[in-house]
């Protein structure tokens, strides 16, 4: 999606009040990252932070490779059937478990990536998508999964033995962990030569190719980051959740992690996570009305395509960059 | 009789299933295809257009009365208005950006539509029954052959041969293939692109809606039908390549086909495979089976 | 009141994107007058007919054709305006047949050729009218681009380099056929680099250079020029 992110050349030498601007919005974020459970509740927390991961990965594929992905819920929804799975029946410790949901997801999206980087633009996204519902009968009908009824009452364990994690507060701390570790990873990895060279095909495939890039082996790694970051949020979900079912491998999931990556900001850092933020946020408001969550959904879906394809980070980033 | 162990009735009567499923594959690939080919994007709103053609039959039907056969007219009819607003007012500010944009304004109008009637009608599923001309069945000796079905099948291989004659064969269709392969150029010709982008739309909704009707007295009318049938049909789509008309006509009744086959031999596999197929044909024909470009 | 201008450009900008790439065009094509724009690669001479066509990203400025001013006119009713256009690449459509690329375009006007004469003209294209234009020769995709023009009849026909990369036998055939048109008082606006052709054929001479008009004069006046003409083009 090349037209999404306009690659504004900033000012060389930004300004000094810039850079303290932003480690400033850093450290407010970070305090109250640390001290949101005191005031709301950790569980809901929780769900905003595994969403922001699932959308941040989705976001690493979407935004910064112009790949869509229409089939991010296998990966994030096979973590969470592998953790599940190795920690209520094999009774593997709860880290053990997530490395676990985080190793299948990889493989799962190194197996889908071979097949759907064959094509680009539109195929992609409808190659990913058929792939992810071929995905979604295994698991329907894979024996470990429960069909319908999904892996219930998950135990979460003790973390390295010392970390009770049934109580909310230190699963909180573990998920705050888990999110910031898989941020980190995104923010090297966009930062790192192997990451410009993945905006470059972004920008221009065929420059890339001509360049003496091996474009597509750059992409099934993108592709397969991008799964095991899925793999993890999930992994984590289930966890704090305590459950896996189908609706974490649906096509309806992944369309929602696309709608949270784009309504944040596609090809932004922090996007994702603030589009996940709000769309949490306004699921668990209209749960306890009648309005058809699914119908808000898709009209904040047609509004962010029609008026807001920068995002809302975007938007901020365009007004703070005015001068 | 038997045939690998299958007794032929049993056989015949998943290939008449495997054909009736493929007669509704190939109206709606065949309507992706149109779409795609005219505005260059994948209409994801198609399989919450083949659920409103069937709701739109219930309602007909329940509120006012209306047979079968007048709906058949009228329901592809509402599609088609349906279709021109949408693209009118949304999707046509989307021209010149990334196609995927596209993708997602129809995906989002996937989730209204069906999140829509699911909170007016409940995700149960209505009843519609087809007409008492088409009900029963005939005795064709090796199988019975449900008169429902054959129509069906009989309906979908003429709107979609139809179609094909209408885009490849006439002045119409000219004016189509031209605007398609030279946009700007064709409107300084004084062909009028817009509103024939809009047609398409249009045109391709209403075979949704033709395709949703005619599943009303076979499937259950509800929200959700159209949502999974999509997918498949995406994956039917990348099968026969987006470059042509006819692969997507084909391609839409092989893989019913197929499907009805895979049945009989192992059941299990049904829903599955043909997405396989989608991954064999990607793996060795990147372009797909008709596929021009790749 | 008879408008003597078919066509008139005043103060002409044009943009690519951001580029931009004219400053302020001024030309006058009489009617029944054929007009050459000449310019080297990149002048603007192809980007002033696409401004007429309105196909750069922006234009700014007046057009009018006979009289009318038509710059904001929706591009798909520009045609009926009476103008015909062959672009620079023919702008056949190659995976039509002939005949369809013939039938294709609506009938503007009457000023036409009937499709009797046409044949009489390019008897190739009537042979091969079952095939792909894509698989017609250079020189065969220029007559059918520009029969197919003549059957909407527009009064007004602007021509972006016709003869380009054609064999000669092609170049003396559209020289007889603008000859034709012109006796029967169509009005042609011609981009060519070609000066022995233009020479035989134009009324008036516009030279364009950085996207701007630097000096127009008419056919009488050719010889005094030449030596403005060898500097514009740069032999």
């Amino acid at each position: 999606m090349s037209n999404t992110t306009t690659h504004v050349p900033g000012p060389a030498q930004s300004l000094p009040s810039a850079r303290v601007l932003k480690l400033a919005a850093f450290a407010i974020l970070a305090v109250v990252l640390l001290v949101a459970p005191a005031v709301l509740y950790p569980v809901f927390l929780m769900k905003i932070l595994c969403f922001a991961l699932f959308a941040s990965a989705l976001n690493l594929l979407l935004g910064y490779t112009g790949l869509l992905s229409f089939g991010h819920a296998t990966f994030f929804g096979g973590g969470a059937y592998f953790t599940a799975y190795c920690v209520k029946i094999l009774d593997v410790g709860p880290l053990t478990g997530i490395l676990i949901g985080v190793g299948g997801a990889a493989v799962l999206g190194l197996a889908i990536g071979v097949i759907a980087i064959r094509r680009q633009g539109i195929y992609f996204a409808m190659t990913t998508l058929a792939l992810s519902q071929l995905a979604y009968f295994c698991f329907l009908r894979a024996p470990f999964t429960n069909a319908e009824d999904g892996i219930q009452n998950v135990p979460r364990g003790t973390l390295l033995g010392i970390f009770d994690l049934t109580d909310h507060v230190t699963m909180y701390f573990f998920v705050l962990t888990v999110f910031a570790i898989g941020m980190f990873t995104i923010w090297r990895i966009v930062t790192s030569p192997f990451g410009e060279v993945v905006k470059a095909i972004r920008e221009n495939e065929q420059r890339a190719i001509s360049l003496g890039y091996n474009v597509n082996r750059y992409k099934l790694s993108v592709f397969t980051v991008s799964a095991a970051l899925a793999g993890l949020a999930g992994s984590t979900k289930a966890l704090v959740f305590q459950i896996a079912t189908l609706t974490d491998v649906s096509w309806q999931m992944s369309g929602e992690a696309i709608l949270m990556a784009l309504l944040g900001g596609l090809g932004t850092l922090t996007g994702p996570a603030a589009g996940a933020t709000v769309i949490v946020t306004m699921q668990n408001y209209l749960a306890a009305t009648s309005v058809p969550v699914n119908v808000v959904i898709g009209v904040v879906f047609v509004i962010s395509v029609l008026l807001f394809r920068k995002g809302i980070v975007g938007v901020f980033q365009k007004f703070s960059k005015a001068p | 009789m038997e045939i690998f162990g299958i007794s032929v009735p049993a056989l015949a009567g998943q290939l008449l299933i495997g054909l009736f499923n493929g007669a509704f594959y190939a109206l709606l690939s065949l309507g992706l295809a149109v779409i795609f080919g005219m505005l260059r994007i994948i209409n994801f709103a198609h399989g919450a257009f083949y659920m409103l053609g069937a709701f739109s039959a219930y309602m007909l039907s329940a509120y006012l009365e209306a047979s079968f056969w007048v709906s058949l007219l009228i329901v592809p009819l509402i599609l088609a208005a349906l279709a021109a607003v949408l693209e009118r007012s949304m999707l046509q500010r989307l021209a010149g950006l990334d196609p995927l944009y596209g993708l997602l304004l129809t995906f989002g109008f996937a989730l209204i539509l069906e999140g829509g009637m699911q909170y007016v009608f409940g995700v149960a599923g209505q009843p519609y029954s087809p007409p008492a001309s088409l009900s029963g069945a005939s005795n064709l000796g090796f199988m019975f052959m449900p008169h429902y079905r054959a129509f069906v099948i009989v309906v979908s291989l003429i709107v979609c041969f139809g179609t094909w004659l209408l885009i490849e064969r006439t002045k119409i269709g000219s004016i189509l293939r031209a605007a398609t392969e030279n946009p700007s150029l064709s409107e300084v010709f004084g062909l009028n692109v817009p509103v024939l982008i809009t047609a398409t739309y249009a045109f391709g909704a209403a075979l949704a809606g033709i395709a949703g009707i005619m599943a009303a007295p076979v499937f259950q009318v509800s929200p959700y039908m159209g949502s999974n049938l999509i997918i498949v049909v995406f994956a039917v789509v990348v099968i026969g390549g987006m470059g042509s008309i006819m692969g997507a006509i084909i391609s839409g009744f092989a893989l019913g086909l197929v499907e009805g086959l895979t049945k009989v031999i192992y059941s299990e596999a049904s829903n599955v495979v043909v997405f396989v197929i989608m991954a064999i044909v990607l793996y060795f024909r990147p372009a797909g089976l008709f596929g021009k470009d790749a | 009141m008879i408008e003597e201008n078919c066509l008139a450009l005043s103060d002409i900008h044009g943009w690519y994107g951001e580029s931009k790439a004219l400053h302020g065009i001024e030309i006058n094509v009489k009617r029944g007058q054929t007009v050459a724009l000449m310019g080297r690669n990149g002048a603007g001479k192809t980007t002033t007919l696409r401004a007429i066509t309105r196909q750069l990203t922006r234009t700014e400025g007046s057009i009018t054709k006979d009289g009318q001013d038509i710059s904001a006119v929706p591009r798909h009713k520009l045609a009926y305006k009476g103008i015909g256009f062959v672009p620079e690449d023919r702008g056949t459509y190659n995976s039509l047949s002939v005949q369809e690329n013939l039938k294709l375009l609506p009938k503007v006007g009457n000023s036409g050729m009937s499709i009797d004469e046409l044949h009489s003209f390019f008897p190739n294209i009537q042979e091969r009218r079952h095939a792909p234009a894509g698989t017609l020769s250079g020189g065969e995709q220029q007559m059918l681009a520009m029969a197919r023009v003549l059957l909407a009849g527009p009064d007004l026909i602007l021509l972006d380099e016709p003869t380009e990369g054609l064999a000669p036998v092609f170049v003396q055939k559209i020289a007889e056929l603008l000859q034709d048109l012109k006796k029967r008082g169509l009005t042609i606006l011609l981009v060519e680099q070609n000066m022995l052709f233009t020479r035989k054929l134009a009324d008036h001479f516009y030279m364009i250079e950085n996207g701007l008009v630097v000096a127009d004069f008419p056919a009488e006046e050719l010889s005094e020029n030449e030596e403005l003409i060898s500097r514009v083009l740069g032999v």
